[in-house]
């Protein structure tokens, strides 16, 4: 245990040594929406984690929040990212051709919460019906019932 | 004289086999149920009577009555005439089956070949049937179960030919009466291939990729309902009457008793295969398409070519070798033979993917 | 001289014996052999992420029961423990044992039923169906005992466990830990050396280390690849990392090897049980003092558990109010669903099936 979170630590650090828009911090990394590909890329290839564990979205009203968690199977750590997208313009460059993982959760999160993944090969809806209008988990999603 | 051309007794002996049919198919309906609920710890049918011995009547009673759905868009003609196609000839192989010395509706002298020919027609229907209904699953499970039809004829008919060598007579009767020790004693090659390949022509388990209802939902049946369905329904187990009665006939010795000769040995053999049919259902899983083909071709054609080739080199060249030499070496001889053959021939991947 | 062939589509649909649930594919199929696969599913999307944050934390603990229906008692604990992290909520040491016991008899119980209709899916004819649900039974009603319900066992809370155990509990499940090894040894007997078997499983599916590890596959099917992670040993959570467990880790990645892991981790999950009942204390409470309407400070959090079907993980954020703001499943049968594309194009209809089978999915957590 204590290895592991030794090695989170360096791992931070080396994070924000590469790439200086990274804020660390309580145990996650920050970083702006539109490097998220050159920094998982580099996680994957140079630090080894090459497990995409899990991505989320929640709905903050000005912007939606994105989380990503990788695992490094080798070294048995993981580590959080966080990063944000404004609500008017809620776009973000897809991880699902580095990682096949990603295809369906990208796609869940675009059915429920309205963002749009770049380069998403196959993006449409895939838990709702194809001709549902809105995107429930959003804060102000008004049911017609 | 006015009884020469007496032909009531044909009738009656016709209405006779018909109930046996029937009758034996409902029993085994029930007993189907019932033996393989013990094999899985678990009480089968005992609600319709005493221990649940109505429940083939109830099943097909059910049957009959449900409504007859026919789709749009299928061959009308097709679909009313395949389950009679399939029906009807199973029946017909019960022409040619002593039930005890004389007690015979026809008596072919060239009974073998009449078996054959007329089991092959019952094939021709079921395909017809899941060609009939529109519907891609049914064209799947038809397509695969005449490959496998097909396939599984030729080691049949190879072990009829060497049971005719070794009987001297192409008719039924004269098998049977020829049998002083039953045939499976001086020929259990013959038996083992002969037993495996009516397996694969009455569809049941391993061999039943024509109606495996974990892939493609019911197969060939998936579209019947009603009296059609009722019919499908019954050439199954009707299937299994029938090979189960040729195969008491043919190896185990048919009518002849140990001490009493007559119907009732040849009912008990029959239900002693039908037995073992249902203990290799309740216990093993099913075999691919691919791997069945394989089975067929690779492994029991070989084994029925080299029985053929030793029964007639037996026949021909030692007609009065004492029974205990030819019991002895028969014996030996087949598990050598399936042991050392069994070791070359591996089920492995048939299909090879690039 | 050369054949002109056509592909076809066949819609393995929504009511299908052998889709374990309501699932429907598209296969497009070149006479027998696989070449495409789309999956469609969210047939059972309830909106459970939603009508969480509708609700306050207790009345949450039931909802997450009906993710994974057929495990049900692992889908309340990592929901429990992200609140009692942000809420900073301790656990009494009985009550870590407790849910420890229960967990690793809900994991005998899937695995059961996973690899009985993996068995059925090849057509043995519920045979071997019906001898594991033999044993199933009398899991489930030693759980009954418990917390007196059969599926939907809502059984943690915050701070604890809800009931203790009762009095006739803990022999009865020291009797069914003895006669376990006899019931596996018949299974493996009928099965490791059944040819029928070995033919259809062996080479059969076969996904490799790089691709499982990059379609983000878990539980079982990651470690048939030879990838050596188990959540409960490698980022150890409650007090696992008390007990002493092997890993089954397979070297083929083809259905056999998914169904040997699975048969062993049962045999490890008894084992644990014999462990933790030596080293529960016999006296202590089963649950901190919680007030029923909880406040839980502002933060995110996540936290991962192993499921039987891989890392079930809960990401919690809380506003400071009595209801989540946002609470979200990373469900594992959902994202093993993206390895099919890879598992089954190439392969005949009927092998097709059963790797579907042997990847085990629970439709339930699928479609939330």
């Amino acid at each position: 245990m204590r290895m592991g979170k030794e090695i989170k630590m360096k791992t931070y650090d080396a994070l924000s040594k590469q790439f200086e828009y990274v804020k660390t911090g309580n145990g996650f990394a920050e970083i702006p929406s539109e490097n998220i590909l050159e920094c998982t890329e580099w996680l994957k290839n140079e630090a080894g984690y090459d497990y995409l564990e899990m991505i989320t979205a929640s709905d903050h009203n000005e912007k939606f929040l994105l989380v990503y968690t990788l695992i490094n199977v080798v070294d048995k750590t993981d580590i959080i990212i966080r990063t944000s997208v404004p609500r008017e313009k809620p776009e973000i460059d897809s991880l699902s051709n580095i990682w096949t993982g990603a295809d369906f959760q990208e796609r869940e999160i675009f059915d429920l919460m309205g963002i749009v993944f770049k380069g998403h090969k196959n993006l449409k809806r895939i838990v709702l019906w194809d001709g549902f209008e809105g995107h429930p988990q959003r804060k102000d999603f008004k049911d017609v019932i | 004289m006015w009884y020469e051309n007496f032909w009531w007794h044909l009738v009656i002996a016709a209405v006779i086999l018909i109930a046996y049919f029937f009758f034996f198919i409902v029993m085994f309906i029930w007993t189907e149920r019932r033996v393989i609920g013990f094999f899985q710890i678990r009480r089968g049918p005992n609600r319709i009577g005493p221990l649940g011995l109505f429940q083939g009547i109830a099943d097909v009673i059910k049957v009959m009555l449900k409504e007859d759905i026919v789709p749009n868009k299928t061959d009308k003609i097709l679909f009313w005439l395949s389950p009679l196609m399939a029906f009807v000839p199973v029946m017909m192989i019960l022409a040619v089956i002593p039930f005890s010395k004389g007690f015979q509706l026809v008596d072919l002298n060239v009974g073998i070949i009449y078996i054959a020919a007329v089991s092959s027609i019952s094939s021709v229907g079921v395909f017809l049937c899941g060609y009939a209904c529109n519907n891609k699953y049914g064209l799947i499970g038809g397509m695969r179960g005449l490959a496998q039809f097909i396939s599984y004829e030729i080691p049949m008919l190879l072990v009829l030919i060497s049971l005719v060598i070794s009987s001297g007579t192409m008719s039924v009767n004269g098998i049977v009466a020829a049998q002083s020790l039953p045939n499976i004693i001086f020929m259990p090659l013959a038996f083992v291939c002969y037993f495996i390949s009516s397996l694969a022509e009455i569809n049941r388990t391993p061999f039943d990729v024509m109606e495996c209802d974990s892939e493609i939902v019911a197969g060939f049946n998936i579209e019947y309902s009603g009296m059609k369905f009722a019919m499908l329904y019954l050439v199954e187990y009707g299937e299994a009457v029938v090979m189960s009665t040729l195969v008491a006939t043919l190896f185990l010795g048919g009518y002849k008793g140990i001490f009493i000769d007559g119907p009732i040995p040849l009912l008990i053999k029959m239900v002693i295969v039908f037995l073992f049919i249902l203990w290799i259902r309740a216990t093993l899983p099913r075999l691919t398409v691919e791997k069945s083909m394989s089975l067929c071709w690779k492994f029991l054609l070989p084994l029925a070519l080299f029985n053929l080739l030793f029964t007639a080199v037996r026949i021909t060249f030692f007609p009065d070798l004492a029974q205990w030499i030819v019991v002895l070496v028969s014996i030996v001889m087949t598990v050598l033979i399936i042991y050392l053959w069994s070791g070359l021939y591996k089920p492995g991947r048939e299909l090879q993917h690039e | 001289m050369s054949f002109k062939t056509e592909e076809y589509v066949l819609n393995v649909g929504p009511q299908h014996p052998s889709t374990h649930g309501v699932f429907r594919m598209r296969i497009t199929l070149d006479g027998e052999i696989v070449k495409d696969v789309e999956p469609i599913f969210g047939y059972l999307h309830r909106g459970v992420e939603k009508l969480m944050e509708m609700r306050t934390y207790k009345q949450g603990i039931p909802m997450t029961d009906r993710l994974d229906y057929v495990s049900a008692i692992n889908n309340n604990w990592p929901y429990v423990m992200a609140v009692e992290e942000l809420a900073g909520i301790e656990v009494p040491e009985k009550a870590e044992y407790m849910r420890v016991i229960m967990a690793e008899m809900q994991r005998i119980s899937s695995h059961y039923l996973a690899v009985g209709s993996q068995m059925n899916d090849m057509g043995s004819f519920y045979t071997v169906f019906m001898y594991m649900f033999r044993e199933r039974e009398k899991l489930t009603d030693l759980m009954e005992m418990v917390t007196g319900q059969r599926m939907m066992y809502n059984y943690m809370r915050f701070g604890g466990v809800s009931q203790d155990f009762p009095k006739e509990f803990v022999p009865l499940l020291r009797k069914f830990l003895r006669i376990f090894p006899k019931y596996m040894k018949e299974y493996e007997d009928l099965l490791y050396d059944n040819e029928i078997y070995l033919s259809r499983t062996k080479g059969v599916g076969i996904l490799t280390r790089e691709d499982a590890i990059n379609i983000s596959t878990s539980g079982p099917v990651l470690r048939s690849a030879g990838v050596d992670f188990d959540v409960r040993r490698d980022l150890p959570y409650s007090i696992y990392n008390k007990f002493k467990f092997d890993v089954p880790v397979g070297k083929n990645g083809d259905v056999y090897d998914r169904v040997w892991i699975r048969m062993e981790e049962m045999k490890q999950s008894a084992s644990i049980i014999e462990q933790a009942l030596d080293m529960m204390p016999a006296e202590g409470k089963y649950q901190t003092k919680v007030p029923v309407v909880l406040h839980v400070p502002e933060g995110k959090t996540y936290k991962r558990i192993e499921s039987p079907r891989g890392i079930l993980g809960c990401y919690l954020e809380s506003d400071g109010s009595d209801k989540p703001y946002r609470c979200h499943f990373r469900a594992p049968a959902f994202i093993n669903l993206t390895a099919l594309k890879k598992l089954m194009v190439g392969q005949t209809l009927s092998d097709a099936i059963i790797t579907f089978g042997s990847v085990d999915l629970s439709m339930g957590e699928v479609d939330r």
